[in-house]
């Protein structure tokens, strides 16, 4: 440091000198000089080469974690995240039936049924580059139970029907039994409430009936599921009019249920709802047993003064006068504007429900089907959104209009079953149209009243939503890889990295999960996909992902000519003149000598 | 022991059977869902100019939130953004009104209810790209998010001032159509949207949607390449002018549309008349479907899809399984139900159950003849109060505007 201020100081000294003596020494001082300015320019180029470029690449680099794009365009390989769920039949017939080469028969008829049916399927669309619908194969095995098969459904009735227990997930129980026993009719199936289906034949012990009637029963429940997965994952559902794919909700692991009381007109009719005691009896079953899938906090409100936006049609029987609400009317029927709907407190998706108490004047409000006929439900389901039903309050003794627990018990059923749509779960059926003629069958499906969800649904449900999961994280992943590569002005955190690693690694799970053999593992595989679409998505969601997105190079030269031009001007100039200098003093010198 | 038990359990099942068949085939004709497959709309409305010379862009934007809030979209599916608060500028001889025509006093934009979501400085390029993409600070709102998903119809309406392939932001910053571009591009590949119309009304806006790629995006803008977009009406109180040409002539259609109207944009669209909006319009439809079977309700309002309900959920409530599922789920207990209720800004929670408790209603009683008569003569009594005062009021007005009149003299 001293150095260089004496140095400086010589400096001055000498440019002070240089004007007012002129002697011999003149040359060879101004020699000197010229090599001092020669070396000023020469360090502070250094300088700009040495610091001030690295520096400047340094702090303008835009930083990019390494992100993992060879795994990540793999996804995009077919057959990469094809998942085979494991479905474990156990067919309960009479003892002289109970042979595992009978079982393998039924097993492989229902394969080839299966197969047969994947012809007509829905074909596979998606958009070239991106992640292709995985191929979901369902693999049903058939085995005998050595125990009693009339004992062992009495365990399955008896047994308080827990749908969620992870054990028993993908074991389901086939029972042949013997129509004229149980006084029903020959080729009669109950799907019921838990993992169970019975089929009542004449006989029972005829091995070509049970092998018929079991085979298509089973390719015909998974056969429609298998389709439902497909439906799930193509990317054709975007233009196409599948409506339980437009009704249900997309993921998220937490909703916010908002039940709202809307009154009209509060004046003339007073409505009283333990709403507390509603939901623990008739939603909260559902709710339960679905947490193992999302989780849902449910709210409920009351609104008065506010009516509906649409005005009912009178109409005038022979009996009474009342006014209708047909269906295009029932499409503007939310009044947005002054319900309150949305709530502001919960960042969780919400799915609303509307208790719709019409003004004096527009009562009894009845829901007409498009040919005019009274629905008895008073209740419509709006996609993706939630359910409304209209509550038509009684006269009471005292004059007071008000609606009475049985009537709420009802609407909270309509409710119930709307959030059953909403969230995907389907009532099991067999494809009658697909039946061959000889088999004569009449089914039913028992809904479960304990929980208002049969283990069928629920494990339909549950395999819905793995699919579904794994892709919409696929995707998610494969999105923002051709973004991130697409950009290369955008910072990518180390953050980013590590979501998308934890994601992948989810994924993978996912499907090590599913390929073991042994089968609780269903509600864990669950569970990872979900975990795997949480992370994409918040990678891809990440705040910090957003940049100037259009950035060319004349922008860049408007920003670094102010800088950079006032300063390269003098530089590059006094650098020429004192080269220019060097070299006339260095052929002066030539010429002297 | 067995076959009684087993006949207790199945032959309920046979009671069932019988609807099950006949309600899976009605409801196919139960169901009324849009022909576009979307189920629900949503709208970006953008004014990005500062000053309150630039009055006529929010009035612009808040016409365009008025038409889209009456033809049904919530609060909630509105993202509102407005670059500076024309409302309650100093200079604004209507404090807290917005107007959009000279004739005063007869629609105000801003009203009381209103929700802007955006407003000032934070009106920027990059909160409207966040708005688009989907990329929040974990603390932003939900009401000031794009929550949209793979069914959603999105009317994306921008106004400000323009030119060649940019948009000016506060007058500091400009969107190109690149960013724009991209964002939607961002929004299809994350599946955020059914379909986007695209509205712009400013200088050269038909520059801004050249670039779009994405499928499913409409577009239409108010001006060519080279033109300029011009204003309507001036106020000659605000010494303002208060809406553009463009907006203005689409107005005066959507003011015509009702929510259930079966009005298509390609009628919309036929409207347009270069004379009267003094630039050329422009439509691009070829990402998207025919103009002639799209709805202005598609975009402009929220007609939602509906299915008939016959069916209900009987769950009988089972003490035991409840309990186990309790156990199970303690993060939504029955008393998370009041709690959750209490913070909801709407009217009443759970426990609130009369009506009377509402402010808004009061009860009615009769009233008995000798206070009728007492009542009356209050009345009698406050009506020639207020008299009096007004007499006197007139008188010093009279005199104080006496008083000033000797002064200049």
């Amino acid at each position: 440091m001293v150095a260089v201020l004496q140095r400086l100081k010589g400096w001055i000294q000498r440019l002070r000198g240089r004007n007012s003596a002129i002697d011999v020494v003149a040359v060879k001082e101004s020699v000197d000089e010229t090599s001092s300015e020669l070396i000023t320019i020469a360090s502070i180029w250094i300088v700009i080469l040495v610091v001030g470029v690295p520096w400047w690449w340094a702090t303008t680099r835009v930083y990019r974690a390494s992100l993992p794009f060879d795994d990540i365009f793999d996804l995009a390989e077919e057959g990469r995240l094809d998942v085979s769920f494991a479905i474990d039949v156990t067919l309960h017939t009479v003892p002289g039936l109970a042979r595992d080469d009978f079982a393998l028969h039924v097993s492989d008829a229902t394969k080839q049924l299966m197969d047969q049916n994947l012809v007509s399927d829905i074909p596979l669309v998606y958009t070239n580059g991106s992640v292709p619908p995985p191929h979901t194969k369902l693999a049903v095995s058939v085995h005998f139970d050595s125990a009693d098969h009339i004992g062992a459904l009495d365990e399955a009735a008896a047994d308080p029907l827990d749908i969620t227990n992870s054990s028993l997930v993908g074991k389901y129980h086939l029972y042949v039994l013997n129509s004229a026993e149980n006084s029903v009719g020959h080729g009669d199936v109950t799907i019921g409430s838990g993992r169970d289906i019975v089929v009542y034949l004449e006989d029972p012990s005829d091995e070509s009936q049970v092998l018929r009637y079991a085979s298509w029963i089973l390719s015909s429940i998974f056969s429609e599921e298998r389709r439902s997965l497909r439906r799930v994952v193509s990317e054709e559902d975007r233009s196409t009019q599948e409506h339980d794919m437009i009704k249900m909700l997309p993921y998220a692991p937490n909703y916010n249920v908002i039940i709202s009381l809307i009154n009209a007109d509060p004046n003339t009719s007073l409505i009283s709802w333990d709403i507390g005691s509603l939901l623990e009896a008739h939603v909260r079953p559902l709710l339960s047993s679905l947490s193992s899938i999302s989780t849902f906090s449910v709210q409920s409100q009351v609104q008065y003064h506010s009516g509906a936006t649409v005005t009912p049609t009178r109409q005038r029987d022979s009996a009474d006068t009342s006014f209708v609400l047909r269906p295009s009317d029932l499409r503007n029927f939310i009044n947005s504007a002054e319900w309150l709907l949305s709530s502001a407190v919960s960042a969780d998706p919400p799915i609303n429900f509307l208790l719709y108490v019409p003004p004096e004047s527009q009562r009894p409000l009845r829901i007409c089907d498009s040919d005019d006929r009274v629905v008895p439900r008073n209740a419509f389901l709006i996609p993706r959104w939630g359910g409304v039903v209209v509550l038509n309050p009684k006269l009471d003794a005292f004059g007071t209009e008000r609606t009475d627990a049985d009537d709420l018990k009802t609407h909270f059923e309509t409710l119930a079953e709307h959030l059953r749509q909403l969230l995907g779960i389907q009532r099991i059926e067999l494809n009658q149209a697909m039946r061959p003629a000889s088999l004569t069958m009449r089914a039913t499906s028992l809904g479960n009243t304990d929980t208002g969800i049969t283990g069928f649904e629920f494990d339909r449900l549950l395999r819905k939503r793995i699919v579904q999961n794994l892709v919409n994280a696929a995707r998610t992943l494969h999105s923002l890889g051709t973004l991130v590569q697409s950009m290369p002005n955008m910072v990518v955190q180390d953050s980013i990295s590590v979501q998308i690693k934890d994601a992948l690694r989810s994924i993978k799970q996912t499907q090590d999960l599913l390929s073991q053999t042994t089968l609780p593992v269903t509600l864990s595989a669950s569970r990872s996909a979900s975990l795997a679409l949480t992370s994409a998505e918040s990678a891809f969601f990440d705040p910090t992902m957003v940049s100037k997105l259009y950035f060319p190079d004349e922008h860049r030269l408007a920003i670094y000519t102010p800088f950079f031009v006032p300063a390269a001007v003098s530089l590059f100039a006094g650098s020429f003149k004192i080269l220019k200098r060097y070299r006339s003093r260095n052929l002066s010198k030539i010429k002297m000598e | 022991m067995e076959l009684p038990l087993l006949l207790f359990i199945l032959v309920p099942f046979f009671l069932v059977s019988t609807t099950a068949g006949s309600q899976l085939a009605a409801s196919q004709a139960d169901r009324f869902f849009s022909s576009s497959g979307h189920t629900n709309n949503w709208a970006v409305l953008v004014d990005t100019s500062r000053y309150w010379f630039n009055y006529r862009h929010s009035a612009n934007t808040l016409s365009m939130y008025r038409t889209v809030k009456r033809l049904g979209i919530p609060d909630s599916n509105i993202i509102l953004m407005l670059a500076d608060d024309v409302a309650c500028n100093p200079r604004n001889d209507a404090p807290g009104s917005v107007f959009n025509t000279h004739e005063r006093h007869r629609l105000d934009l801003y009203g009381e209810n209103i929700e802007v979501d955006y407003r000032g400085y934070e009106v920027t390029v990059e909160n409207f790209i966040r708005v688009l993409t989907g990329r929040h600070d974990p603390s932003v709102p939900r009401s000031k998010r794009l929550l949209t998903d793979d069914r959603s119809n999105v009317l994306v309406y921008m106004t400000g001032h323009g030119g060649d392939e940019f948009l000016k932001f506060q007058d500091n910053e400009e969107i190109s159509s690149w960013d724009i571009a991209d964002a939607f591009e961002q929004m299809w590949e994350k599946r955020r949207y059914h379909e986007i119309l695209f509205m712009v009304d400013t200088c050269q806006a038909n520059t801004l949607y050249e670039r779009f790629y994405s499928p499913n995006i409409l577009s239409v803008g108010s001006s060519r390449k080279g033109e300029s977009s011009y204003s309507y009406h001036i106020d000659m109180d605000l010494g303002v002018h208060v809406i553009d040409r463009f907006t203005f002539f689409n107005l005066e259609v959507l003011e015509r549309v009702t929510p259930g109207s079966q009005y298509t944009l390609a009628d919309l669209f036929s409207t347009y008349d270069p004379v009267p909006i003094a630039s050329h319009p422009g439509i691009r439809s070829e990402l998207s479907r025919p103009l002639e079977v799209a709805l202005i309700t598609d975009f402009f309002g929220a007609v939602q899809n509906v299915e008939i309900t016959r069916d209900g959920c009987a769950i009988r409530g089972n003490r035991t399984s409840l309990s186990e599922a309790a156990t199970e789920q303690g993060k939504s207990e029955p008393g998370h139900v009041e709690a959750a209720a209490k913070p909801v800004n709407v009217n009443l929670s759970a426990t609130h159950r009369h009506p009377n408790l509402d402010p808004r209603v009061r009860e009615l009683k009769p009233v008995a003849e000798t206070e009728l008569v007492s009542y009356r003569f209050v009345g009698l009594m406050m009506i020639a109060g207020v008299a009096i005062r007004m007499a006197v009021n007139i008188e010093r007005k009279q005199e104080s505007e006496a008083r000033p009149r000797m002064k200049r003299a």
